[in-house]
């Protein structure tokens, strides 16, 4: 057997240990259900339900799956260059930020080119708000795992300020967000089923999936992540490719701000995106740093995120538990993928957290 | 020779060895006998099992099969602690020390003086002993040369009593000079009746020091000489059992012709505080050679980081073909032709975790950013360049980590002269590799000399250096001294350069045997 045959032969491996965690965790899921006294089979039938069960319920998951899939993109091309980005959460918020400002003023726009400016907008101040990491990680060796999570509560309350008052809705509503952008910019679904945000997340997949996968700069991304020091002998700039994957990574989660903001929120608020940068974490681990793997997870996650939500109100299943059998379906996803999880989380040792100049820059 | 009298049971004895690594056997049922007195020459190319089979002994690996004695009782080691209280050290190949240590905290640290008295007075004890040892005892560890460190782990074993004192490869990182002042306390050391184990691959010293010789070859053990039993030819055809094919003859520069590649006044400082480079000078042409010697440290690291185009001379230029030189990343655009062999094929020649493909796509004149790849040409490209540079296996979708050493630096020779270079400048490319791979890639760098390529060879090997080059520089603290034609210095020229003398006047050294071997 030569060495390609071996690696088709390991395809099955990781879908059997694909299915083993999502029977572990239903194993998990059951002994919690039981001790809340839940009836198994019927709760987990009214998650299924929740999920795909009816044209709403596909709408309602894909429409959830479109943002926090977009950020794990981001986070997955991160992860490509060596990264963690855990910025997801404030880029989403910067994006949506740029994408309302844009919706609420330019409204005399026709509502194609609106939907485009806004979302360029969004995806360019959430690229530069990634590019802060990348530039202090670049030049000054700052660990982006450390910057990241100090830029979600920047960007976080930067909105939470500006709903509160600059941008609150001037009819009155008293609720901190802004005014609902016009309808013409809102996303709409095609046969009430599959959301437009989807089908921008499944052509921004294929565009991340050719340039991480088919050319220079792709290749370039996966070597640096890979070796730093192979790629600066091989005269890489390794402080541009960071600096780049940064500003793509964040892009991304922005596009995935702004998608949320037209195809579901239609107005700004705070706390819209609670989380969603970590679950954006998980689902490019689980999508092991690839773009049609984390396309992959990024679906299923959501589905059980939809599904979970549904069925506590048509099932009843108390909020806590629904939290605790998402958090099991993450775990034992991350775990059927330790050996990438493990490698990319070697990079994050205590010694990445403390990067130094050196390590960063030019020999 | 005491131990090698009739009757005398041998000090320490291996029986039937076995060790295996997965579906590697490392060592296929070894046997061997160290006698009091003697320096026992353990010798093979490197994978050959010596460094396993040493470990048995000090407690690093356990046997799969097979049994030790030593000092007339079976035994088992099961750590270097175990090892040691038995009367039985071993140096490595890297010195294991503290670095922020200081010398004395190193040896307290390595159990040397009584622990269980106050520190204070094993303290002073092991001082009073590492003075007798030529090694200041105050001083940090990461501030002395690597000889004296290597010195400080001699000690630490002596000092703790050992009477069996095995070494791996231990003149890998010394000057001639400090090579023989070290066989000298060797020698010493066995004639007061305990014994030495020398791990080398070097036939030179077997000849040298040896009393007795055992040559491994794959894990199994070919045979035990004593001295003189056995000429250098038939240990070297025993070692890698076939004689190595000797590189072509040096033949002299042509001379004047525009430089290829020049350094003129170059200095820069080292960024991990070795010796810097300080008025450097070389220059190498079509056709040619240019051998740069020097031990270890003495400014290599800068000078092929300047070579390379990774980073701009403090003062001076290079130049190719008289044009200052760009750094690496704008040679493409610039239209330079420079393959590149680093020293680090691991680190730096290759991505470790990347395929060999894209391994064939990296450097200077890879695809552009915006280019997109082709991967089935790529790969189908790949298997042929592989295939033509005999990498084993080759297999395009093979992890730069998953080849053997000579195997690697075979991929970065396939991708560096897949460009048709017309200069070459190449650090250590055969070191650790075992001598089919090393011959091949010398051969390989004389051939493309004799196609006209001017080549700089930066080796600490100066046996390579003697058999490869036209011309010879020696690095020493930062600077090139000569160059010399090879036709008109001697090794022990070059040798004498490399420890800071100069150049013997008008005395030639008798030369040693060995070195009809390694030129």
């Amino acid at each position: 057997m030569t060495v390609s045959d071996a690696r088709i032969a390991r395809i099955p491996g990781a879908a059997a240990r694909t299915l083993l965690a999502i029977a572990g965790a239903m194993a998990v899921g059951a002994v919690v259900l039981a001790l809340a006294g839940l009836p198994l089979a019927s709760t987990f039938v009214s998650i299924a339900e929740g999920a795909v069960g009816s044209s709403f319920a596909i709408r309602e998951w894909l429409t959830e799956a479109a943002p926090i899939t977009l950020t794990a993109l981001g986070v997955a091309v991160a992860f490509r260059a060596g990264l963690f980005n855990l910025g997801g959460e404030g880029q989403i918020y910067i994006g949506a930020l740029g994408g309302v400002m844009i919706a609420l003023t330019l409204t005399s726009l026709p509502g194609a080119v609106l939907i485009i400016v806004a979302s360029l907008a969004g995806m360019i101040a959430a690229g530069m708000w990634g590019g802060i990491a990348g530039v202090l990680r670049a030049r000054l060796g700052l660990s982006e795992i450390i910057t990241t999570i100090m830029l979600n509560f920047s960007a976080f309350w930067l909105v939470s300020y500006l709903v509160h008052g600059p941008i609150e809705d001037p009819h009155g509503t008293r609720y901190p967000w802004t005014e609902e952008i016009v309808a013409r910019a809102q996303l709409g679904s095609v046969g009430g089923v599959l959301p437009i945000v989807a089908i921008v997340l499944a052509g921004v997949t294929v565009v991340v999936w050719a340039v991480l996968e088919r050319t220079g700069v792709g290749l370039r991304i996966k070597h640096c992540g890979l070796s730093q020091t192979a790629s600066r002998f091989a005269g890489v700039r390794v402080g541009g490719v960071v600096l780049l994957a940064m500003v793509l990574a964040g892009s991304l989660a922005g596009l995935g701000g702004v998608m949320s903001l037209l195809g579901d929120q239609h107005r700004l608020s705070d706390f819209f995106a609670p989380e969603w940068g970590f679950v954006a974490v998980a689902i490019a681990l689980i999508g092991r740093g690839t773009a049609l793997g984390t396309l992959a997870a990024g679906l299923f996650i959501a589905a059980v995120r939809s599904g979970v939500d549904q069925a506590q109100a048509t099932a009843h299943v108390p909020s806590s538990v629904a939290e605790i059998l998402l958090g099991a379906v993450v775990l034992f996803m991350i775990i059927a993928n330790a050996d990438v999880v493990m490698r990319y989380a070697r990079r994050v040792s205590v010694s990445g957290l403390f990067t130094t100049r050196r390590h960063a820059g030019i020999p | 020779m005491t131990g090698l009298e009739q009757g005398m049971r041998p000090l320490a004895r291996l029986q039937g060895i076995v060790k295996r690594y997965g579906d590697v056997i490392a060592n296929d049922h070894v046997s061997l006998e160290i006698e009091a007195g003697e320096v026992h020459a353990l010798l093979g190319e490197n994978g050959a099992g010596k460094t396993t089979l040493m470990n048995v002994f000090y407690g690093l690996a356990r046997a799969d099969a097979g049994w030790l004695e030593f000092e007339g009782r079976e035994t088992a080691p099961r750590s270097p602690r175990d090892a040691i209280s038995l009367g039985i050290g071993m140096v490595h190949q890297h010195p294991l020390v503290v670095g922020s240590l200081t010398v004395a905290e190193n040896l307290l640290l390595g159990g040397v003086g009584d622990g269980t008295a106050s520190g204070v007075r094993a303290a002073a004890k092991a001082t009073a002993s590492a003075m007798a040892f030529d090694v200041d005892p105050t001083a940090r560890m990461d501030s002395l040369p690597v000889s004296q460190r290597q010195r400080v782990e001699i000690f630490r074993c002596l000092a703790r009593g050992v009477k069996l004192l095995i070494l791996d490869e231990p003149t890998a990182v010394l000057t001639p000079a400090e090579v023989s002042e070290l066989f000298g306390r060797l020698r010493k050391f066995a004639d007061e009746g305990r014994a030495v184990v020398l791990i080398t691959h070097r036939l030179s010293e077997v000849v040298e020091i040896a009393d007795r010789v055992t040559v491994l070859r794959r894990g199994r053990k070919v045979g035990t000489w004593p001295r003189g039993a056995v000429s250098s030819d038939e240990l070297a055809t025993a070692m890698v059992g076939r004689m190595p094919e000797p590189v072509a003859r040096p033949r002299v520069s042509k001379g004047i012709e525009t430089p290829r590649l020049s350094a003129r006044n170059c200095s820069g400082a080292d960024l991990h505080g070795q010796v810097g480079l300080e008025s450097c000078e070389l220059d190498v042409s079509g056709g040619e050679i240019l051998g740069v010697a020097g031990v270890e440290g003495n400014g290599q690291t800068v000078l092929a980081e300047l070579l390379f185009g990774l980073r701009m001379p403090a003062t001076g230029t290079i130049e190719v073909e008289g044009r200052p030189m760009p750094l690496v990343s704008s040679w493409l655009s610039a239209g330079i032709r420079v393959g590149r062999i680093p020293a680090d094929r691991s680190a730096h020649g290759l991505v470790p975790d990347a395929p060999l493909w894209e391994n064939l796509l990296t450097g200077p004149y890879a695809p552009g950013w915006l280019s997109t790849l082709r991967r089935k040409a790529a790969v189908s490209r790949a298997r042929e360049v592989l295939e033509s540079f005999d990498v084993r296996p080759p297999d395009p979708y093979a992890l730069g980590r998953e080849l053997s050493g000579g195997n690697q630096q075979k991929v970065v020779l396939a991708r560096e002269l897949s460009v048709s270079p017309r200069t070459v400048v190449a650090v250590n490319p055969t070191r650790g590799l075992d001598l089919g791979a090393q011959s091949d890639i010398q051969r390989r760098l004389s051939d493309l000399r004799s196609e006209g390529v001017a080549i700089v060879l930066i080796s600490t090997d100066l046996d390579e250096i003697m058999a490869l080059s036209d011309r010879i520089g020696v690095l020493y603290k930062g600077t090139v001294r000569g160059p010399y034609a090879r036709t008109k210095v001697t090794r022990e020229d070059i040798g004498r350069l490399m420890a800071g003398l100069d150049v013997a006047s008008t005395e030639t050294t008798p030369a040693v045997a060995a070195e009809q071997i390694a030129s």
